[in-house]
Formats: structure tokens, C-alpha cells, sequence
């Protein structure tokens, strides 16, 4: 899960990492007990990037401005996500910016810290001077200081940089986190620096063990995970990430163009029943490659449907006890996955 | 260098957990040992006339010859009761739990990389020899006797792969699953050594960290190892910018190379073409 911007500064302010003053809006009004002094910058409070671009980010001047300029921005659509909440902040001029950020690399299983001196929105330049340090060990300040030296920093700025990555990776570890970032670090003409943009990602198996996290956690239900899309009319439904990409690989193979490739194992068989009917709505085959212990849940799924729209084929394992499904719904049954896969091509041609 | 063996001795930790119960079922239909159970509060009770204790130590008190366990716990529960078993001295761990926090797994793996100690999963559906060894929740009616081994990062891409085998009056010698979840104990290269002359022909499936100590394993083994990847087409993660940033000098890793020990596909055509 994405926290917002000032959900991020919030847990930077704890640990320690410069941010500059703030103050959260929740509607155009609270303006008018605004404590930061004005020029004050407006930023939506948004999970998608790139704000900046469409109207995300307003400078003003003076109260009357800052209300016009909300009331502006609570009705526009950032990418198709609309702020609940503004954050306006003191402005800050920069002479430098930095890009840092502390993840885990999932090839090498360890943490990795990200650093470049050239930060901002363009990831091209970002890209140029990017340097990193893998964190192979157990954890010690040096490995911070060694990418702000590779970073190419010196002296003051050495050593500052090198404790705001010590404290983003303390943040990471104490709260489960998948990324912190940090993009730009502002620098100034002093050699100050300030977290001026930050994102946050809590990892969502571990977030439950965060009390602090788990209060700012938006409202999420089990939804079959998406492995795939395109613009065919086959639906594709698997019982695992697996078999989702080795159906879509065959399927493709012989020209088969599919809308949705669905992974359910994570669904109870209503679940499966509402997105088999959703996906035959929207496709004109639908291909079903059932494994192992998903068999059940999907004839049961099946057996609660009432009326199909698009021909199924499914596919169900033959190891031991051949299953199949008896009831009066246009599916045909196979035990082969090159078999369904042409039964599907088929019905392609032949439409029901 | 991993070992096991048809006669180990099983531990299950977290033996009240409603996946436990159906692994403890088909483990002993295959005639395997499984001696003892793990639930703390649970301790003096029986499932299924397995003895539970409430702590590993006290089960290895009574069953001293215990040497592998194969966890239910609930995932934020696996970190601890993985270093209860190494504590307890049980050097074969099989995480059957999914969904345990990647940080739990980074810590894990720090702590048993240089042991002797090996581990699958997290996500870890076991480890299965045909009609002899099963260890973990693999559906046992799927797999046929013979001379194929597999070592796979999915569950599903195992079944896809071993049915396409059996068709083909092609059995397998070892199957291996690495665990569902994003970081893993051991991996691919850690089992390449494992398989001895019954295997002829080794396959990776869903290993998309080819790397040099892959490639390494492979070359040292006498077995031809093909690797099976289905990437799909159309990505829809979206990529963070932190994401692309990681991978700038890292390069691609799953080309194929001139003289290469691993041979690459990518449809299931190609992998019969290869084994028959």
C-alpha cells in the first residue's frame, strides 16, 4: 500500500528526516487558519506520480489565492484519483536536488540503497548518475556513507546525506517497509537539505503488525489478481501464476488474443462464481485451467451459476480422480491443456 | 550440500492449521514418518494421533531422531518458528506457509546462507519422489515414477509441466518446489547438486533469476538442465520509478549465452522436443 505524501513525512519527521513546515487540508477553508507563511505551495494529496504535470502542485501567494486554488484542486482529478486531502507547505528555494530511495531487491533477496545527485521528475537524468549499495550483511552506517560517496559528496553534505539514508533504511526495517523514497532531497544555497517529495510503500502481509500503519490503511477486499491484459476475446481464468502465463503463452502461440487473464487462487468459490460470470460478459470464450486444490471451489463455483453468456472450456487436472462438470451450462470438459487450448480457438471460429 | 532421505522424521509445526491437517493425511498415506506436532496451548493434545507439544525442544526431547519440519504457521508467526527449529537443531525446513513479510525472509536467508540448514519456501508446496518421498502438500496423484527431475519457482507451472510429462510415458525423479512467495530460502542453483544418477535430465521451471551461479551449478552437473520460463506478454505491474532505477546496470540475466550450460525455452513444445 502507497501512502500519501504527508503520511510518508510524517513517519520522516519521526525519525528524524528534515521536512519543511506543513500543514494538512481537509477542505478549502482550513486555508484560513493556515500557520506557515505565505508564498505557500498546495500539493494534492495523491498516490499516483507525475502530479506536478496536471495541476497536482499550486503556488500562492496570499489567503485568498490559496482558497480559490483549493477549492480548484479538491475538484480535479489527478489521474483519475481525486485529493481528499491538500497539504500546503512552506516554499523552499533549491539550489540542488538528490534522488534516494531504500528497497528490497527481489533477484539479489537484500535491501538496496538507490542514490543519485541528480533528482527530479525527469527519471531520465535521475537514471544518468544513479549508484547503489547492496546491503549484504547486517546493517551498519557505513554502508550509507559509502553510496553518498559514490554519490559523489563530500564534507558537509557527505555526512548529512549519509544520515538521512541511515535514517530512511531504520524506517524500512521498523515498519516493514517496501520502499522509502526520497525524490527531490532539496539542497540549498547553505547546504541545507529537506525531503521536499517522498513516497512511502507498507509491504501488505506485515502492515497488521504496525498499529501506527494499519490506522492510515484505505479499505482493501480480495480481489482475483490480474495476470494479464490485452484487447482479444478470449477471458483466461487460472488456479496459479504459473498456469496463468503458460495458458497465455500457449494461447498466443497460435494467434489466440485474449481480454483478461484472472488468477483466483486466493478466492472462495462465490468469489470465483461472480468473476466467471463478469469475464463470460466480456469475452467470447472463456478458458478455465483449473489445478490442484482450486478443482473443488471452481465446480462449485460453477454449479451456482445459472445462466452463461460465453462457451467455457475447462480444464481440469487428470491425476487420480478425473473430475469434470455435469450440469446444463454451455462447458466443455478437457483434461489436457493443448486440448483446451484448441477446443478454445475453435469455439473462436464458431462463435455460440 | 542438501540431503534427505525416504525414512526422515517429521516434525509439523503449527499442526492445528487447517492445511497441516490435510499434509499430515496425505504424508502418511505415502508412508511417511511424521512423528510429532507444534501448537503452542495445544500441548498433551493429539490430531489425528499425532502427538502435539506447545515448544519444539520439548518434542525433540521425546523424538530425538526428528530432522525435518514442514511449518503451518500463520505467516508473521514463520520467522520465529523457523528459528525455533534451527535452535532445536533440525537442519530441513519446508515453509509451507505463504505470504510471510520479505524482510522476515531477507532475515532468514542471513542467517542460514553459510549453514548447513536448508529451507523451501516460503509458499513451499514440498518436495515429492514418486511413490516414495513426499514432503509437504504436493498432490501425490499427479506424478508418475521416472527419470526427470524439477526444480520449480511456481506450484502450478509443476502440474502444467509433470502432466505433459506422464502423457508421454515420461516420470520424474525428484520434483522440487522453491515456494510461491517473492523470496525464497533456497534457490534454484542450491538444487541442482541434489539429484543423483536415477535423474538424466533436470528442469528449472519459472526461474527467471538466471544468473552466474546458475549457470556455475549447471556446468558442474552431468545432467543437461533446461530452464522453462513462460514470460507473459503483456505486463501489467506497473513499474515504480524506484524499480527501474534498481535495474539500470543490472542488465538482462535470462538470455541464453554461446556454450551455455542451461538451455533456455519458453513453450512447452520446445521442452518436449528436449527431454523425449
Amino acid at each position: 500500500m502507497d501512502l500519501l505524501e504527508y503520511q510518508a513525512k510524517a513517519l520522516f519527521q519521526e525519525v528524524g528526516i528534515p521536512i519543511l513546515p506543513a500543514q494538512r487540508i481537509d477542505r478549502p477553508t482550513d486555508l484560513k487558519s493556515l500557520k506557515i507563511p505565505y508564498p505557500v505551495v498546495l500539493k494534492s494529496q495523491v498516490s499516483v506520480g507525475n502530479r506536478g504535470k496536471v495541476g497536482g502542485v499550486r503556488f500562492v501567494e496570499n489567503t485568498i489565492d490559496a482558497i480559490a486554488a483549493a477549492q480548484t484542486m479538491f475538484n480535479l482529478p489527478i489521474f483519475g484519483e481525486v485529493p481528499q486531502v491538500l497539504l500546503a507547505e512552506a516554499k523552499y528555494d533549491v539550489f540542488q536536488e538528490f534522488y534516494l530511495a531504500v528497497l528490497i531487491d527481489y533477484n539479489l533477496c537484500r535491501p538496496v540503497l538507490l542514490g543519485s545527485s541528480q533528482g527530479g521528475m525527469n527519471l531520465e537524468v535521475v537514471i544518468a548518475k544513479i549508484q547503489q549499495v547492496v546491503i549484504q550483511a547486517e546493517f551498519s552506517p557505513f554502508y550509507a556513507r559509502r553510496l553518498a560517496i559514490k554519490m559523489g559528496l563530500t564534507g558537509n553534505l557527505l555526512l548529512k546525506v549519509s544520515q538521512i539514508i541511515e535514517s530512511m533504511y531504520r524506517l524500512m526495517i521498523d515498519n516493514d517497509l517496501d520502499l522509502v523514497e526520497i525524490n527531490p532531497l532539496g539542497v540549498s544555497n547553505e547546504g541545507e537539505v529537506m525531503a521536499l517529495d517522498g513516497k512511502v510503500t507498507a509491504n501488505d502481509r506485515a502492515i497488521i503488525r504496525h498499529s501506527q500503519l494499519s490506522i492510515i490503511q484505505r479499505t482493501t477486499k480480495t480481489i482475483p489478481r490480474l495476470a494479464a491484459t490485452g484487447t482479444g476475446y478470449i477471458g483466461v481464468i487460472a488456479s496459479g501464476q504459473g498456469s496463468a502465463s503458460v495458458t497465455v503463452n500457449e494461447l498466443q502461440r497460435v494467434g489466440g488474443q485474449i481480454n483478461q487473464c484472472l488468477v483466483v487462487n486466493n478466492l472462495e468459490s462465490a468469489a470465483i462464481a461472480q468473476e466467471i460470470q463478469r469475464l463470460a460478459q466480456i469475452s467470447d470464450v472463456l478458458l478455465i485451467n483449473c489445478l490442484g486444490a482450486l478443482t473443488n471451489k471452481v465446480l462449485l463455483a460453477l454449479n451456482s451459476i445459472k445462466l452463461l453468456p460465453a462457451l467455457t472450456i475447462l480444464r481440469l487436472p487428470c491425476g487420480g480422480i478425473r473430475h469434470q462438470y455435469e450440469g446444463s451450462l454451455p462447458v466443455i470438459n478437457t483434461h489436457s491443456l493443448a486440448t483446451a487450448i484448441s477446443e478454445t480457438m475453435l469455439a473462436l471460429e464458431a462463435p455460440l | 550440500m542438501i540431503n534427505f532421505n525416504s525414512d526422515a522424521h517429521i516434525l509439523i509445526q503449527g499442526i492445528t492449521q487447517p492445511h497441516a491437517l490435510e499434509s499430515l493425511i496425505e504424508m502418511r498415506s505415502y508412508s511417511m514418518n511424521v512423528l510429532a506436532g507444534i501448537s503452542t496451548g495445544a500441548g498433551n493434545q493429539t490430531v489425528q494421533g499425532i502427538e502435539v507439544f506447545d515448544l519444539v525442544e520439548q518434542a525433540i526431547a521425546t523424538h530425538q531422531e526428528i530432522d525435518t519440519t514442514i511449518i503451518f504457521d500463520p505467516a508473521l508467526a514463520v520467522l520465529d518458528a523457523v528459528f525455533e527449529a534451527i535452535a532445536a537443531g533440525i537442519a530441513r525446513i519446508i515453509i509451507a506457509t505463504k505470504g510471510v513479510p520479505p524482510l522476515d525472509m531477507i532475515e532468514l536467508l542471513r542467517r542460514t546462507c553459510d549453514s548447513s540448514v536448508w529451507v523451501l519456501g516460503s509458499g513451499s508446496a514440498g518436495l515429492i519422489v514418486p511413490n516414495k518421498i513426499l514432503l509437504g502438500t504436493l498432490d501425490t496423484t499427479m506424478f508418475t515414477p521416472g527419470k526427470v527431475g524439477i526444480i520449480s519457482r511456481s506450484h502450478s507451472l509443476i502440474y502444467e509441466v509433470v502432466e505433459l510429462l506422464n502423457n508421454c510415458q515420461i516420470g520424474q525423479s525428484l520434483v522440487v518446489h522453491l515456494g510461491s512467495d517473492p523470496i525464497r530460502g533456497s534457490n534454484s542453483s542450491r538444487w541442482l547438486n541434489v539429484f543423483d544418477d536415477n535423474t538424466e535430465q533436470i528442469l528449472l521451471l519459472g526461474d527467471i533469476s538466471i544468473d552466474q551461479d546458475l549457470r556455475q551449478a549447471a556446468a558442474l552437473i552431468k545432467q543437461p538442465v533446461v530452464s522453462y520460463n513462460p514470460q507473459l506478454q503483456m505486463t501489467i505491474t506497473p513499474i515504480t520509478d524506484a524499480a527501474r532505477l534498481l535495474r539500470v546496470g543490472q542488465g538482462e540475466l535470462d538470455l541464453e549465452q554461446p556454450s551455455d550450460p542451461l538451455k533456455i525455452v519458453t513453450t512447452l513444445e520446445q521442452i518436449m522436443q528436449l527431454v523425449k
